[in-house]
């Protein structure tokens, strides 16, 4: 791309359950939370004169707010009023790539990009289910939970993935969420104790699937020179890639995952990656079920097809590993929807910037955020960071 | 179309019933809760640039500000600034009931600290449009307090003032 | 002036046919009809295509994540994409993801889709309702606590807006009238157009009020169709077509969020920033002059001459004169929407994506019976949207 562009400054909410406090915050308050430490971190305000914020990107994927137009709820705290925004309407890392294409244009030199969403006021069945379309599958009344369920199983018959592989998933991300002050969900669990829940759709049960929590995540980016003068730690975007796989789950093998595969192809070509195992040295990836780690896993090319299970079993996955994922707990741990691919995001940054605490992984370089949206993996995006230029 | 095409079209009904929790938030909450048990206006002044914020927010939208704690007691009159009347049924959102007919509907610059007001869509008690003028004075006429709920009906209608 | 890294043009459009019930097709087929004549207008097929941009309104038009769904039909397989929802202007919101991201170099030629397929009923009876219910719909997209129990849709702050500017200009009906006979007179002329009726001032005038001030032929219709645009690279459009439209700029501007205080009354910043950070970043002093045709967004005539004055286009309490004497008109002065603009075709997704597309036929001459009789250097096409977001972009014939 034409200018090289970094992230100068992240910042996350602790994510919660705010229904259990009767939701004290609304959503631009929830969001400013994440919106005020950048601001004051980096020392910018929303200028005209190219001298701070060009513009703002507010995410939201709209029918988790149940109405059209959602993002305008937080115009007031990312600046936009009589300024120029855009609005981004699917998870929050599509709203970091079209920052960077905007900064990469060479239309704003700083953008802010922020996302925000209360999962707990949603009825989250029936908001899936509206995903899908009203002739085919609508009516058979999936949802996102079922079909991973159709996926899963599907992989697991495939490849001889096990049951207890997936829920040593759920395990290990609860324990690395221990270190994750930001992270809902940090209990000790053990594979019975996963296995053992309440079953929602075979074989995915309730402690396999994402928690349903609130909160925000805003970061700011900004093309070179101005970002080495915002910070003295900025993290550059060396790559990213996204790509829709097809839309009726009939039409693919749902042990594939084609799409991610695309897209980190793409993203890896960008950033010179060609051993992305030996050379990514921590990975944060959009894990909303257990099994999703050990697939994406393969589409990511850090093993073969069908050897998830196995690179799970090997420990490579672990802090300490060869390769670790998900630090953070991922959204196993709880992310917010929309918030999701941003916090894996933030979490690679962290990583990069040695800020990330007790679950530093020692000298990281090279960092991979990924996210996910859409049923069984739909659409795919792979992020490449890197701490040098 | 041909009318064969047109007799072919099969409708279904694939619609999903959602019901969404929408939090006032700390803000707003408090300017509710203010009408509901105080019959009071309390909106917010940015500290920097002074604009007044009607519903009261996190940020001043203008300068972007925290409003903080810089609370404004605004009304209970204002000035009308503009009306329509609605002609058409038209559906409640909240409810899904349909309103035959509303009375007229206006934009009200509510009194505000120095000369500074706020602006609000809501009723008029007065429903004879030759008697509806720009500038016209108002006053907030509240429900009883039993019937408050903390919301912006809590107010029925502005009624027209002689000042 | 340029101002992206690399030059972008726009090298292909096509629109569906509009009607208020396209029950021929669904959701994405009706999208897949403008993308193929969108790529047989560039000679371009699916697999030159290489990311796509989905402007939708989930919320409104029946599918969440509606982007999945339509994956399969808008040559977006194993292929990246874009999702955006800036309510009404987001068919321009769309066309501004693609510019960003060719001159990014993230992509050489980007598909640009919009397509709406909300209302959709035949039976009169039923149409009443299904405006209700439109209005009832835009009204969620409103604050759910403050706004939400007192608005009722875009309607009212057209019939607000139309009130504010009678006190305040001492405008004519009949001059507003004007503006509405224009548009069908246009509309008329244009093949993809919806409402195509040849009305005269008297029945504009005498049409009911449906939100007094505002009469019923004075607003748009509930319209059922699709647009699509691509855009191309400089070195990739010169090899595509050899009419290319550059993209001399774009621009959006957004607004606080409550209505009630936004927009009522009257207060079209956001449509003024937007235009005069168009003007000023191009060095135009005067848009009057040095702008050939401007396709603006009006879902009612009021909104057309209103946002005249907002944007700089003459002074305040000008503009109903300017329309009243004709000088909008398709071979007025000043031509505005001579396609018919939303007035006359309205599915609220594709609307500024047909902005777009008409203003760029403008600039090729290949508008046909609704081309403006004039050399087209300049055009500018206009959105809106939301709690009063706008884009503009400003097309050309020289390369910038």
């Amino acid at each position: 791309m034409a200018r090289r562009v970094a992230i100068v400054a992240v910042a996350q909410t602790k994510y919660d359950d705010l229904s259990q406090t009767n939701w004290k915050y609304n959503w631009e308050e929830l969001l400013y939370q994440s919106v005020k430490p950048v601001l004051e971190e980096t020392g910018l305000t929303f200028t005209e004169d190219g001298t701070g914020i060009d513009a703002s990107i507010s995410c939201h994927d709209s029918i988790w707010a149940g109405s059209p137009f959602s993002a305008g709820k937080t115009d007031d705290v990312l600046g936009t009023h009589f300024r120029p925004g855009e609005k981004i309407d699917a998870d929050g890392a599509m709203g970091v790539t079209e920052a960077l294409c905007q900064i990469a244009s060479g239309d704003f030199d700083i953008v802010i990009v922020g996302g925000v969403n209360i999962d707990s006021a949603a009825p989250r069945n029936k908001v899936e289910n509206y995903c899908f379309d009203p002739f085919y599958q609508r009516l058979m009344g999936l949802d996102m939970t079922s079909a991973a369920a159709l996926q899963a199983q599907r992989y697991m018959y495939r490849y001889g993935i096990t049951r207890e592989q997936c829920a040593r998933v759920v395990v290990k991300s609860r324990r690395n969420a221990k270190n994750n002050p930001y992270a809902f969900a940090t209990e000790d669990l053990t594979v019975e104790d996963v296995l053992r829940s309440k079953m929602l759709a075979y074989p995915i049960t309730a402690l396999e699937i994402k928690p349903m929590v609130d909160g925000s995540c805003t970061m700011i980016l900004a093309e070179e020179e101005k970002a080495k003068r915002i910070t003295d730690k900025p993290i550059w975007i060396k790559g990213i890639k996204n790509c829709y796989d097809g839309y009726y789950l009939g039409d693919r093998d749902l042990a594939d995952c084609k799409s991610l595969e695309v897209a980190a192809q793409g993203a890896y070509q960008t950033a010179g990656i060609t051993d992305p195992r030996k050379e990514i040295d921590v990975a944060d990836i959009g894990a909303y079920f257990s099994y999703h780690e050990l697939l994406w896993c393969e589409g990511l090319g850090f093993c073969g097809k069908g050897e998830g299970g196995k690179l799970l079993d090997s420990g490579a996955t672990e802090m300490g590993g060869e390769i670790p994922i998900n630090p953070s707990g991922g959204a196993l741990a709880g992310s917010p929807y929309t918030v999701e691919g941003l916090a894996r995001i933030a979490e690679a940054v962290l990583q990069l910037r040695g800020e990330a605490g007790a679950r530093q992984v020692p000298e990281a370089k090279t960092a991979l955020a990924h996210a996910t949206l859409g049923a069984c993996g739909q659409w795919q995006q792979v992020m490449i960071l890197g701490k040098e230029i | 179309m041909t009318e064969k095409q047109q007799a072919e079209v099969l409708p279904i009904i694939a619609g999903v019933d959602f019901r969404f929790k929408y939090p006032a938030g700390v803000y707003m909450s408090k300017c509710l809760h203010e009408m509901k048990e105080n019959a009071r206006f309390l909106g917010i002044q940015c500290p920097k640039c002074k604009a007044i914020w009607w519903p009261p927010q996190v940020v001043c939208s203008y300068c972007h500000s925290e409003t903080g704690t810089n609370w404004v007691e605004l009304g209970p009159r204002g000035t009308v600034i503009n009306w329509v009347v609605v002609h058409i049924p038209a559906i409640d959102p909240r409810t899904g009931e349909v309103k035959a007919t509303q009375p007229p509907a206006a934009t009200i610059r509510l009194d505000g600290p120095e000369g500074r007001g706020a602006n609000w869509l809501h009723f008029l008690e007065e429903t004879d449009l030759d008697k509806i003028k720009k500038g016209m004075r108002v006053e907030a006429v509240f429900k009883p307090k039993e019937e408050r709920e903390g919301q912006a009906s809590d107010v029925m209608f502005f009624r027209t003032v002689e000042e | 002036m340029a101002r992206f890294g690399r030059r972008v043009a726009v090298v292909g459009v096509g629109l569906s046919h509009c009607d208020r019930s396209r029950s021929d097709v669904n959701k994405v087929e009706l999208a897949n009809e403008s993308i193929r004549r969108c790529l047989d207008d560039a000679q371009l097929s699916m697999s030159d295509i290489e990311e796509v941009m989905v402007a939708e309104i989930d919320s409104l038009f029946g599918v969440g994540q509606s982007q999945m769904w339509y994956t399969d039909d808008i040559a977006c397989y194993l292929k990246p994409g874009v999702k955006v929802e800036t309510g009404g202007s987001v068919g321009g919101s769309a066309c501004h993801s693609a510019v960003h991201h060719v001159a990014a170099g993230a992509c050489d030629v980007a598909l640009v889709t919009a397509t709406s397929k909300g209302g959709g009923t035949r039976e009169p009876i039923e149409r009443f309702v299904a405006g209700a219910r439109a209005q009832a719909a835009m009204t969620a997209g409103m604050h759910p606590i403050w706004d939400r129990w007192v608005f009722v849709g875009p309607l009212m702050l057209f019939a607000f807006m139309a009130n504010d500017y009678l006190m305040r200009s001492g405008c004519t009906r009949e001059a507003i009238a004007k503006c509405r006979v224009k548009a069908a007179k246009n509309a008329m002329k244009n093949p993809y157009g919806h409402l195509k009726r040849d009305i005269t001032v008297e029945d504009v005038l005498n049409s009911p009020f449906i939100i007094w001030p505002l009469r019923l032929l004075e607003f748009c219709p509930i319209s059922q169709g699709s647009a699509a645009m691509i855009f191309a690279s400089e070195e990739k459009a010169k090899k595509i077509t050899n009419k290319p439209v550059w993209v001399e700029d774009i621009v959006s501007a957004h607004s606080k969020q409550y209505w009630t205080d936004a927009m009522v009354p009257i207060d079209w910043g956001s449509q003024e920033a937007g235009a005069v950070a168009l003007w000023k970043r191009n060095g135009i002093t005067n848009p009057w002059k040095e702008i050939d045709v401007f396709e603006m967004y009006d879902p009612s005539s009021w909104a057309e001459v209103i946002w005249m004055e907002w944007m700089h286009l003459c002074g305040k309490g000008e503009a109903w004169k300017l329309v009243d004497r004709g000088a909008t008109e398709i071979d007025g002065e000043f031509p505005i929407n001579p396609s018919g603009g939303v007035v006359s075709t309205n599915p609220g997704v594709p609307s500024t994506t047909m902005r777009y597309v008409e203003a760029a036929l403008q600039v090729r001459g290949d508008a046909g019976e609704h081309q403006v009789p004039r050399e087209v250097k300049r055009a500018v096409g206009h959105g809106f949207g939301g709690t009063n977001w706008n884009t503009f972009i400003l097309l050309s014939k020289d390369m910038p």
